[in-house]
């Protein structure tokens, strides 16, 4: 589903975020990345839906290229793979419902399908009771929740987690990662970067470690280090 | 359901910066009507300057009465007379339709002119040289003949107006460009804090894959209203300054000098047609300007 083969990025001319990456990631697989900040956890994530690209090295998403994806494209990878932050990015002035249902409405998906999936993906993370609050009325977890409902409404292939459960209690991430557990048993590829060590030890998935940009381990049903 | 998205969209972009919007809508007004005038005024002046150009500076009008051999011995004087150099012969039928021509907006002359006054035939010269004093002499001599009714010659008057007027013109010209580059970095701005204003929205539109056109168009879109409202202010301008210049040509008083001081319908629509078009190109290039520096795909 997704490929590394050799990838380096460097910014601004002198960092090097990334350094000679290869990892290859299969359909349906939940992998964490570790590795102290600034390690290249967020670069590996931001490339794989080409927010950056590579400097060296290819990158194959869904079997494609993308470094020779054309800009008019990159939308359309972009559907394919839904995002998670640790600061939610929902939009302040739009009620729950509405969060949810803008990522369905700007790619123009047709109404009578934004009100079947939009009621039905509010269900299954638990928030059907308040479609009409705003982010602000809920908890950090609820808001993660609508994050999660957004990421996934559109049914991508690829769920990709950048510190989903960084601002938030041991007991509130603990139902987060059951949820992305349950949307990884649906046959979603889920990409997680973390900092938690209960958890990553607790899910006993595969871990990838980088380290400076380097790939230090990767291995199947890991812990955190 | 796009439709309706786009719409609702611009249409909040607009409230959202009210005071930006009003500022670039002012400008592009002005500005369009500075050079919509400029382009009128151009055409009046030319209009008026007509008969005098091609060279031709003096015009003898022939009397009603006038004689086929008084005229024959005119033509000859004409032909035979060493300061003159081109010339020719207007006769009634052209006089008429050259004067409804002139005419075309007033209507008062019009009716007139098809009622059956009568518009004088006339003997039409450009001197050799530009000489004042050779061209004076040649009008008293035309003058002294008979069967001429009057002889008119390109005079101070005319040249005066077309002087000033090409003056202010140019002037006209020089601020309503400037002031449309002012409209165009304004606009270029409403569209930037209103991307700004959005940022979060178009942030998380990128991520879930909302195609750059999806994200552009609303923006686009409320650059062109606003260059298109601009345009209809000045439209309003330019349809008072165009009354004024027909009211000013029926005017009695004025008339020797502002006589055909019009812009025809035809060309009237045309400068219409042509602030219309600027404004929205105005619009849409001050927000494509916008959106090429500051949205990062």
């Amino acid at each position: 589903m997704i490929t590394f083969e050799n990838v380096s990025k460097i910014y601004k001319g002198h960092v090097e975020a990334l350094h000679g990456a290869t990892a290859t990631i299969e359909k349906g697989e939940f992998v964490f990345l570790v590795g102290p900040s600034g390690s290249g956890k967020s670069t590996m994530l931001r490339l794989i839906n080409r927010e950056e690209t590579a400097d060296r090295g290819r990158i194959f998403v869904a079997g494609k290229d993308i470094a020779r994806l054309s800009t008019w494209r990159v939308p359309y990878l972009r559907r394919n793979i839904g995002c998670i932050f640790q600061d939610y990015k929902l939009l302040t002035n739009k009620t729950v419902y509405e969060n949810v249902a803008f990522a369905l409405e700007v790619i123009g998906r047709p109404r009578h399908v934004v009100k079947a999936q939009v009621p039905a993906i509010l269900e299954l993370v638990g928030l059907d009771s308040k479609t009409r609050n705003l982010p602000e009325e809920l908890s950090g977890g609820e808001q993660q929740r609508v994050s999660i409902a957004r990421a996934f409404v559109n049914r991508p292939l690829i769920l990709l987690a950048d510190e989903p459960t960084g601002n938030l209690d041991p007991a509130t991430s603990v139902g987060i990662m059951r949820l992305l557990d349950r949307i990884n048993r649906t046959g979603t590829t889920v990409v997680m970067a973390t900092h938690d060590r209960s958890i990553v030890d607790t899910m006993q998935r595969r871990v990838i470690e980088l380290d400076e940009g380097t790939i230090i381990r990767d291995q199947a049903r890991g812990v955190y280090s | 359901m796009k439709i309706d998205y786009v719409l609702r969209e611009t249409i909040t972009n607009l409230r959202r910066n009210i005071t930006l919007t009003i500022a670039a809508i002012v400008t592009v007004g002005v500005s369009l009507a500075l050079f919509g005038s400029t382009l009128l005024v151009g055409q009046g002046v030319d209009n008026v300057s007509d008969r005098w150009s091609d060279g031709i500076e003096v015009i003898a009008f022939l009397k009603s009465d006038i004689t086929t051999e008084q005229r024959e011995a005119i033509e000859e004087f004409i032909a035979e007379s060493p300061e003159v150099g081109e010339w020719e012969y207007v006769d009634l039928e052209e006089s008429k339709a050259e004067a409804l021509r002139l005419f075309e907006r007033n209507e008062a002359m019009k009716a007139k002119i098809e009622g059956g006054t009568r518009v004088p035939d006339s003997f039409r010269l450009s001197p050799e040289s530009k000489d004042v004093n050779l061209m004076r002499s040649l009008g008293e001599q035309l003058t002294a003949l008979p069967g001429v009714h009057i002889v008119t010659d390109e005079s101070e008057s005319v040249k005066t107006i077309t002087a000033v007027s090409a003056f202010a013109q140019l002037a006209m010209l020089i601020v309503g460009i400037g002031l449309l580059v002012a409209a165009l970095l304004l606009i270029l701005n409403a569209i930037r804090m209103a991307m700004f204003a959005r940022r979060r929205e178009i942030e998380v539109m990128k991520l879930v894959g909302a195609t750059n056109w999806f994200i552009r168009v609303p923006f686009m879109l409320e650059g062109v209203v606003q260059g298109l409202v601009g345009a209809i202010f000045a439209l309003g301008a330019l349809t008072a300054l165009d009354r004024a210049m027909a009211n000013a040509a029926e005017n009695r008083d004025y008339q020797t000098i502002m006589e055909g001081f019009v812009a025809s319908a035809t060309e009237f629509r045309v400068t219409a047609l042509v602030v219309v078009l600027l404004g929205i190109t105005i619009g849409a290039a001050g927000s494509a300007w916008a959106l090429s520096r500051f949205l990062r795909v």
